[in-house]
Parts: structure tokens; sequence; C-alpha cells
């Protein structure tokens, strides 16, 4: 079958590729650039194990075609942490047991910081139905919840430092 | 599943007959054909392509007359294969004489049964897409042959 | 509110042993996205499987062409029944020592059943060469319904089985059938009832899949795996193919969820097997999640009549359960040999009373096999059902509140070892304890005035128990095996020179964090901090040989096999100790990791240095080195119980469901991690609300699976998910080493019927006994709609 040139950041880096036109996003990323974090649960977008971001937007990378995100930047899982560094997500899931057998989680935590970066201070609730297009068979979801709370926390700990870091500068 | 309806005609009993024993003609009509391949007399192949809500399948019939007494009744029964999917399926239709001289009441009758992929996926869909796809069909007869 | 209690600890914090919450091991890998699940791995030259399946439920093959398949660059092979015919590989025996088809050479059983594998060069590639083969079938009539399957004259299905006619796989009984049928006739009260527990399927957001990797020059078959039992596979394999067993290496990797789905061999396996064997290169097969669902890795479908005997005050007397179970066209159910319904003679769980009988008959349908487990073990979560929902029927039956008529009921702790009548033996229990202790925490009477307020004013409130028992921890091996392999499980510790420790398991992880709690094992027992040990399972060239991990066996099993394989180390370690402090060996004691000499405390050795100096310094006539194996028979099982409390509010416009609280009061015996268990309880409790409320694999006449995707087979997203509470007692295992019983199913098998209770007990007053699970809004609407409350 012909093939078409694709080009994408991913994790801050530029990959490219010659793929054929009905390869899915999530087959680019998992079987062309080796990036596995990010999983497939379900052929119908329902389990969000495969969930990426795309320019900053949450989505399903097994519903998109790789020509679809041509140019465009895309983070998957293997973005999150700096280095050492843990994501304050990352860090949740582990403090708070928030996975178990671990196949959802990287959908999850990705969706997870799409939402907290919508809306930093989320009721449960709000987390709840922020996390309802990403399935857990393992968990209950109850320390997923926890640690969304948890990251949520050690997020604003961290914005309001870098406030008062800063005011301390202008001050 | 079971489907039936009445289609009133404004034709010659004898011409919906021969339009509705004639491959060419009422193959035209199945739903979504794209082509017709006559083997014999009662024997033809049909290639349609069909949705059922998400999914899309493209199948491969073989059609038989398998009954056919000018100018009441004629039985057409079709087996046909999509990857995963296959149909079967009877139709009967019986003509009489209308109310009008020239007009021609067509009862029919359709046996369908649906397995694999698209009778599992496609799931509650199935039977209002089937009733719509068989309605446009008769339909499809009619305008043809008023038209 | 949960009610966190203390759980006894002997080592600090950093050692980590029982009872301390400590993080997981696994996790850094999983939270980075670098864990490593069977799809993950690409090996050099590898192709891709994919399967030609059955559109029809039933229907004889009268050709298959694959030419125009052939055809498409990139497709290598069609490998068909007559294929396998010439090997010899066209059928392979099940778990349950019934037959199932790679691929049929003339007559096709379900919808979705194997029929061809094509073999090409890409995932994309081999899709494209399934739909290119064309297969010509004959429609044969389809049974789907079990009882029609069992009536005079019905079509038989399974010609191959003369030994099983009319679509009669076995029938099974236990208990005494006229001592139970007196004892019913005498009774004051009887309550019968017929409830069906539906096929259902464990949805492990992880598919099935594998490798299989022929090395012809080696003559060496790896099998990379998604597997809860390598070692079973491995032997399964040797004795289908003929190959050496020891050159068959089966080797899992991080498996996402398994919860019994991943314990039997499937066609695909095989099918991958030989498709290496024929090209000479790696063939990887995944499923996708529609074969998933479709075609394996089903659980339950018992068609269930139970009738209970009582005094009219309601003292239970007897019960009586006719029962047929749906097995699709084999029987390929993973239930240990001598017990074809598994342990489903349980039934009469948390209750003393002297007279039970069961009987179960397996009926074939034009089904795929069903009867894996779903986070159960062994057909606990049917029985647990049939006898919570009886013990329900009849204290509303009686006018008695159900919290009491259990207590009533309840066998009583001074009362074990519990001998039941259908043949059991419970370990331990306190039942009363733990129901009084849910219902304190969700505050039962309170709860009970406000519902009668309700229902005044004609709002729909319900209350529903379930106080269950268990049994896991297959199991003592004169009583169980699994195609003769005998239940036993295993551990190997060898401690390094420097005080580190790699120990390796017969079972497999699929997300229940043994690397943490084998290793918290090891730290309790011999002082090691958990940090420095390594757990390591699922290859089974370098694991001890072990049955693997379903039914909550691991704990029960391997654990004890850890401990003792520890306690085995400690013994060489006192000796190596005396010689190093010039002592008599009886003169040691051990405390917090080191032997110092009784009397004099600061006369002592740390385990390190004993470590150390079993490479180093160990004496004349002892063998060097401090290692141990351990393959642990199990002398009883395990019998994990506990209460649970669930408060529904339904809506009377739309027949909805809304659990307002659900309190689950478990006791596991001791606990290993606290964490871990609060978090299988949860997960638990999940997969209980699961087939209450959601899932079912229904078909339609034509044996069409209607459930094939995740849009039709409802997992309960966190939205539907209640915050749970949870709370402890513990209750050890007189006879388990460290005292734990197991936790990873008691929740699955314990919710269910707390749920259905609560809905029933909204209704009762309307006249409703009984509703099938899964309760959902529109059979909950129609009942509405019915007795004329619906609004
Ligand atoms: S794999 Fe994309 S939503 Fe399930
Ligand atoms: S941790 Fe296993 S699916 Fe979420």
């Amino acid at each position: 079958m012909d093939t078409q040139h694709v080009t994408v950041t991913v994790n801050g880096e530029a990959r490219e590729a010659d793929v054929e036109p009905r390869l899915l996003l999530v087959h680019l990323l998992r079987d062309v650039f080796g990036l596995t974090g990010t999983h497939i649960g379900c052929d119908t977008s329902n389990c969000g194990a495969c969930t990426v971001h795309i320019d900053g937007e949450s989505a399903k990378s097994c519903t998109l075609l790789a020509l679809q995100v041509d140019g465009r930047r895309i983070k998957t899982i293997e973005g999150m942490a700096s280095g050492a560094d843990l994501h304050p997500l990352q860090q949740g899931f582990w403090d708070q047991h928030g996975l178990q057998c671990g196949f959802c989680t990287p959908g999850m935590i990705m969706q997870a910081a799409w939402m907290l970066e919508r809306n930093p201070q989320p009721s449960e609730e709000e987390i709840r139905e922020g996390i309802s297009g990403n399935l857990c068979r393992c968990t209950g979801y109850v320390n997923i919840v926890k640690a969304i709370q948890q990251a949520a926390g050690m997020l604003s700990e961290a914005d309001t430092a870098k406030a008062e870091a800063a005011a301390q500068v202008q001050g | 599943m079971q489907f039936s309806g009445k289609v009133d005609i404004k034709a010659p009993r004898e011409k919906v007959f021969a339009f509705v024993t004639d491959p060419q003609q009422v193959g035209q009509c199945g739903p979504g054909v794209e082509s017709i391949e006559v083997i014999d007399e009662t024997h033809f192949k049909a290639r349609a392509k069909v949705g059922v809500g998400f999914i899309r399948a493209k199948f491969v019939m073989d059609m038989e007359l398998v009954e056919a007494v000018a100018p009441e009744r004629a039985v057409i029964r079709a087996r046909g294969q999509a990857p995963g999917s296959a149909v079967d399926a009877t139709g009967t239709m019986t003509l009489s004489q209308g109310a009008d001289a020239g007009a021609t009441v067509m009862d029919w009758q359709a046996d369908l049964t649906i397995s694999g992929t698209i009778a599992s996926l496609g799931g509650r869909m199935i039977e209002g897409t089937a009733n719509k796809l068989i309605g446009q069909a008769f339909d499809c007869i009619r305008s043809r042959l008023e038209g | 509110m949960a009610v966190e209690m203390e759980v006894p600890t002997q080592t600090t914090p950093e050692v980590g042993g029982m009872g301390h919450s400590v993080k997981r091991k696994e996790d850094p890998r999983f939270i980075r996205g670098a864990g490593r699940y069977i799809d993950d791995v690409v090996l050099p030259g590898m192709l891709w499987l994919d399967i030609v399946r059955s559109p029809y439920a039933h229907a004889t093959i009268k050709g298959i062409d694959a030419s125009a398949a052939l055809k498409i660059p990139g497709v290598l092979a069609v490998i068909t029944g007559a294929d396998l015919e010439k090997a010899g590989l066209h059928w392979m025996p099940t778990l349950a020592n019934d037959k199932q088809m790679v691929l049929p050479t003339d007559t096709v059983m379900y919808q979705s059943q194997e029929v061809a594998a094509v073999v090409a060069t890409d995932r994309y590639t081999a899709a494209d060469g399934v739909a290119a083969v064309v297969v010509d079938y004959e429609p044969l009539p389809v049974i789907v319904d079990p009882f029609k399957a069992m009536e005079a004259g019905a079509q038989v299905l399974r010609p191959d089985r003369e030994d099983r006619p009319n679509n009669h796989i076995w029938h099974w009984e236990s208990g005494d059938r006229d001592a139970t049928d007196r004892a019913l006739e005498s009774a004051a009260v009887r309550v019968s009832q017929r409830m069906h527990i539906p096929r259902i399927h464990v949805a492990s957001i992880e598919t099935c899949g594998c490798i299989a990797d022929w090395d012809a020059i080696r003559g060496q078959m790896t099998l990379h795996m998604t597997s809860q039992a390598p070692h079973a596979i491995r032997t399964v394999l040797a004795l289908v193919s003929g190959l050496p067993e020891h050159n068959i290496r089966v080797k899992t990797y991080d498996i996402g969820g398994g919860f019994g789905g991943k314990v039997p061999v499937y066609p695909g396996y095989v099918l991958a097997v030989v498709a290496s064997l024929t090209v000479g290169k790696p063939v990887k097969w995944i499923e996708d999640r529609s074969e998933n669902l479709q075609a394996d890795s089903f659980a339950r479908d018992y068609h269930i009549h139970a009738e209970m005997g009582a005094t009219a005050d309601g003292r239970i007397t007897s019960l009586k359960v006719r029962t047929l179970a749906d097995h699709g066209y084999t029987d390929a159910a993973a239930d240990p040999s001598k017990f074809p319904a598994g342990l489903f003679n349980v039934i009469t769980g948390s209750y003393d009373f002297p007279d039970a009988f069961v009987e179960v008959d397996g009926v074939y349908t034009n089904k795929p096999p069903g009867g894996v487990a779903y986070r159960c073990s062994f057909r606990v979560t049917e029985a647990v059902h049939a006898i919570e929902r009886m013990v329900d029927i009849l204290a509303h039956q009686i006018g008695k509140d159900p919290a009491q008529l259990r207590m009533e009921n309840f066998i009583q702790p001074e009362q074990f070892p519990y001998k039941t009548p259908t043949g059991w033996e419970y370990d331990s229990g306190d039942y009363g304890k733990a129901l009084k202790l849910a219902m304190e925490m969700i505050g039962y009477d309170d709860l009970r005035r406000e519902q009668a307020e309700k229902r005044e004013r004609g709002q729909l409130m319900g209350i529903g128990i379930s106080s269950f028992t268990e049994i896991v921890g297959a199991g003592p091996s004169h009583q169980f095996d699994i195609l003769g392999l005998k239940m036993f499980d295993s551990c190997e510790i060898r401690v390094h020179p420097t005080g580190k420790v790699l120990a390796r398991i017969g079972v497999q992880t699929q997300g229940q964090g043994h690397e943490t709690t084998f290793a918290q094992i090891i730290a309790e027992e011999l002082g090691f901090p958990v940090a420095d040990i390594k757990i390591e399972y699922g290859d089974t060239d370098t694991a001890p040989y072990g049955l693997g991990t379903y039914a909550s066996r691991s704990t029960p099993v391997a654990g004890a096999a850890t401990a003792m394989a520890s306690r085995k180390i400690r013994e060489k370690a006192r000796h190596l100790a005396a010689h190093l402090l010039e002592a008599n060996p009886d003169d040691l004691e051990w405390t917090n990791g080191k032997f110092s000499v009784k009397g004099s405390p600061d006369r002592s050795k740390t385990i390190q240095e004993i470590a150390f100096a079993a490479y180093t310094n160990h004496p004349q006539g002892m063998e060097a080195g401090l290692e141990a194996v351990d393959y642990y028979d199990p002398p009883n099982l395990t019998f994990p119980f506990g209460s649970y409390i669930c408060v529904v509010d339904i809506e009377r416009s739309t027949g909805e469901i809304k659990i307002r609280r659900f309190v689950a009061v478990d006791d596991c015996g001791n606990i290993i991690n606290p964490m871990i268990v609060n978090g299988q309880i949860h997960g638990g409790l999940t997969m209980g609300l699961a087939p209450a409320l959601y899932e079912q694999i229904t078909y339609d006449e034509n044996g069409n699976n209607l459930a094939g995707t995740f849009m039709d087979y409802l997992l309960p997203t966190a939205v539907e998910t209640p915050a749970w509470e949870l709370g402890k007692t513990i209750t050890p295992s007189p006879h388990h080493p460290i005292g734990a019983k197991g936790v990873g199913e008691s929740a699955t098998v314990g919710a269910p019927p707390a749920i259905a209770n609560a809905v029933v007990d909204a209704l009762w007053h309307l006249g409703v006994r009984n509703i099938d699970i899964p309760i959902t809004p529109p059979k909950v609407w129609a009942i509405l709609q019915e007795k004329g409350v619906a609004t």
C-alpha cells in the first residue's frame, strides 16, 4: 500500500515516518516509535487506555489516524516525568495505590493531567466525571480519585510557591 | 427476524411478475447493490455494501429464484457473507389483482437471519436498519415499475 | 466513613514485614509507562497472526478458499483445520478433560469460533488476509437455551462424545438427598426460588495474546504470553505438541489484569505455536476487544433452583439446590478435576444447619466455552449468591429482620473447625463480629427507621446484607488437581553474600502486587528489608513449578511456601550464627533480624552478617550458601469471610438504582499489606457491582453474542462506582504458616447478593421476591409499572 509522510513532535522531540494512510495514531506511537506506554484496551474508544495529549488536548489515540496529527504536538506518558522527578500525578498514583495491573494507568494519568489543567481544584464528583471515559478493572477507582486529589494538592502548592517566589522577586 | 408489508403498484401483474423474477431488474432494488452477475435463469450473484450503525460491510450474496408461479408468486432466497458476518434471507412476494384495472397488490414477507459481527456489534440497531432497507427495496420496485 | 483498624506489626517500617502498608515495588515502571506487556514485546523478524472467525453459531463448513488471501503481498500462510488435522493438532484438551477445537475440520459450534489463521508481515496485512478468506458454510439449527438442549429429541451437539448423550455433560451432587428431603418435608416454613446467574466476561483491560518463537536450530520453543499459570501451560503444551518439556519455555510479562480469563489455553495460543513451527519465525497473536468479548474468558451461567426449610421462628434446617450449568459447546471450565461444578457446594454459607443437598448438571449449547472464573474461586460466587438471596427471602417471608435472622443462624466462633453438611471443614471464623461491625459502621437501625418513614411516603429505599463465606487456596493435593497436576505451590529463595535476596515463586501476579507482598513475607520471616528483596516469577526456565494465580490461591499457597522456605533459611542461619558466636544453636534466640545468645543480647549476629558468612566462613561439614526451596501442600483450604451492607434508593420515574452507601467488612485472616488488601477489596467490590447491575453476555436466538464491544458490555466507570467504605476483623487461619487467608476475590463473591438483596428489600412490600442480576433500570422500571408505582 502507498505510504505518506507524517512529521510530529512527540514529548518535545521531532519524529517522522512514512506510514500507510490507514495507520492508527496509537500504532504509530507504539509500533513505529516504540513508545509502548500508551496502551490499547478496546476497539471502540470506550476504555481510554490509549489517551494522549495532542496540542495540549486529551485524545484517544485509537480512534485517530496517524495522518490526522501531522504537524501536531503529542505528549504521552513517557513525557510526563522530568528525568528522575515524577509528575505529581505519577507520585500520587504511587503513594495512594492508584494502580494494580497498571494497564489503565498511563491513560488515566494523561486524562487526569488534562482535567487538572482545566480544573485545578476538582471536587470528588468532578474527578469521577472527568475520568469516566477511562476504564479500570482493578482498583475500583477509590484510590485513583485519591491519587488525583493528592496531585491536585501538590500542583497547587507548587503554584503558590511559584507565585510567592515571583512576588518576592518583584517586591 | 420477520418483516412483511403490502405495496400497491400501478402496473399490471404480468409486468410486476416479470420484473421481480428478472435478476437484472429486481437486483437493482436490493439494498446497497453495486453489481449483479447472472449465473443462469434462476441463480445470480449480487455485491452489496450495507451499513449498520458504525459498521460497514461489503456482502457477496448468492441469490436463487426458488419458486416462480406466474403471475402470482415468487420466492427468492439469498445467502451472503461479508468478512465475519453472514445473511440468510427468504423473500416471498404474492401478487394479486389491484382494485383498479392494471394495478397490482404485492404482499411481501421477508425472513431474515443475520449472523456474526454485524449481528453482534450492530446489536440493537439491526432490526430498525433491516426494516428500513427492506422497505426501501420494495418502494424501489414500485417506483421503477410505475416510472 | 472507613474504620481504619490497627494491623499488628513485628518489624520496623524500614524492614516492612507483615502489616506495613509498604508502597509497591512494581509501581515505578507502571507510572512511567515502562511496564512491559505482551503487545509491547517485539522480536526480530516477528510476524503477525490474525484469525478468521465464524459468523454462524452452528454450521457445516463446506470449503475454505484462501487463494485470494494468499495473493495479498505480505500474507505468508493460511492455516486451516485440515492442516492441523495432519499434525493431529485440530483438537486440544480442555482443563476439564473435555476437548476443544483449535480449528474445526467440519463444523463450527459458536459464533466467532476460530475457523482459519492468517500469518502475515504486520497486523494490518494479517487483517486484510482474514477479510479475503472465503468460507462456505451451511447453517445448522442453533441451541442457545440449556433447558432446550436437555429436551428429549434435541439435536446432539457433540456427536463425538458418545458417552455424553443428549447434550448432558455430567451430573454432580453433594450432600444427603434423602435426609434433606425429609427435613424439607417436615419444615414449618419452606421457601423456594429460581434464579439465573448469567454469563459474564472478565474483561481485563488487556486482552489475551502471545508470541510463539520456534528456534529450529536449538529445538527450542519459547512462548511469550499472558498467562496466570505458565507452568501448567508448559506441561500441557509438551503433552499436546510432543515437544520435550525442557525445550519449552513459557515466559510471561506484566499482565494487564487476569481475573481467571488468562488461565485456560485458547486456540489463538496454539495457532501461534503451530504458525511459528511452520514458518520458523516468531509469530505474535493479540486479540482485539471484540474477539475477546466474543470468544473467550466467560464465566458463570448457572440456572439455580433453591429450596430452604426453616422452623417457624427462622432457624434454617435444610437447603436443596438444583442447577443447570451452561458450559457452551465444550466443558473448558477451569475447575479442579474432582469438582466439575467447582466448590459450588460451599453453598451452605455462613450458617449452621444439618441437612443440605446440591446437584448440578452440565449442558452443552452453541456458545463458546464458559466456566472460567471471574475473580472468584471455582463457582463460589454462584453459591454465595444463592444462599444469601435465600436467607433474605426467608427473613422477609417470616417477617424477621434479615440481620437478626443471620445472627441467629451463624456458625458460632466456638464451633470451628466446622464441618458443613456438604463436607467442607471451615478453618476459622467469627461471622457475628463482622456483621455487627458492618451494622455499626452503616448505622443499621437508623437506616431501618428511615426506610419505614420513606415507605410511608411512597419512596423506595432498600437495605441489603450479604454475610458470605469464601473458600480459597486450592488446595490440599489429595483433593485438588487440574489435569492431574496437584495444586501445591512453591517458592525458592537465594540469599546473596551481601545480604540481598532473590526469591522466585510459582504463582503469577496480574496486578496483585506480588513483588511487594512476597518480599514482605520474607522480610517478616528473615528480617531483610523489603527494599533488599527481589521477587521473580513467570519464567518457567527459572521459577519453581507452581500452578499459578487464580482462585485467590497466591497468598494461601505460595505465600505459605514463601514463609516455609524462609524458615528453612532461618534454621540454617541459626547454625551459621552458632558457629560465628561459638554458641550452641539451641541457646540462640531470633529477634528483629538477628540471632543472639539467650541472656546476653549484645552477643549477636545480624542476618546480613550470617549471609556473608554462609559464603565466606561456613563451618566444616556444612554446605555453603544460603538458599531454600519449598513446595507447599496446604492441609486445608482457607475460608475468608465478611459482611457487606448496601443501601439503595430507587428512582420511581426511571427504575434507576442509586447505591447510596456500601460498607464492606472483610476478614481475610492476618494481613500482609493493608494498603494492598484494601485495594484488592475496592477492585473486588467493583467487580461485584458490575454483574449485579450492568454486565451480561447475551445471545440472540441465532447464537449471536450481543455484547461484543464495550458499548454493549458495560463495565462500571468511576461515575457508577460508589465510594466503598471498608472495615476489617482479623481471624487468623489456624493452619496457615502466617495465618493469612487470601482476599483478592472475596468482594466480588460477596457484593452481588448485598446489592440484589437491597433492591428486593426496597420492593418486597410490593410483592417482589427476586430479580435476576444484572438488575438494570429497564427491569426495575417494568416491575414498577406492573406494580403501579412508577411515576
Ligand atoms: S483503546 Fe482507545 S479508548 Fe480503548
Ligand atoms: S490498574 Fe488494572 S486496569 Fe486499572
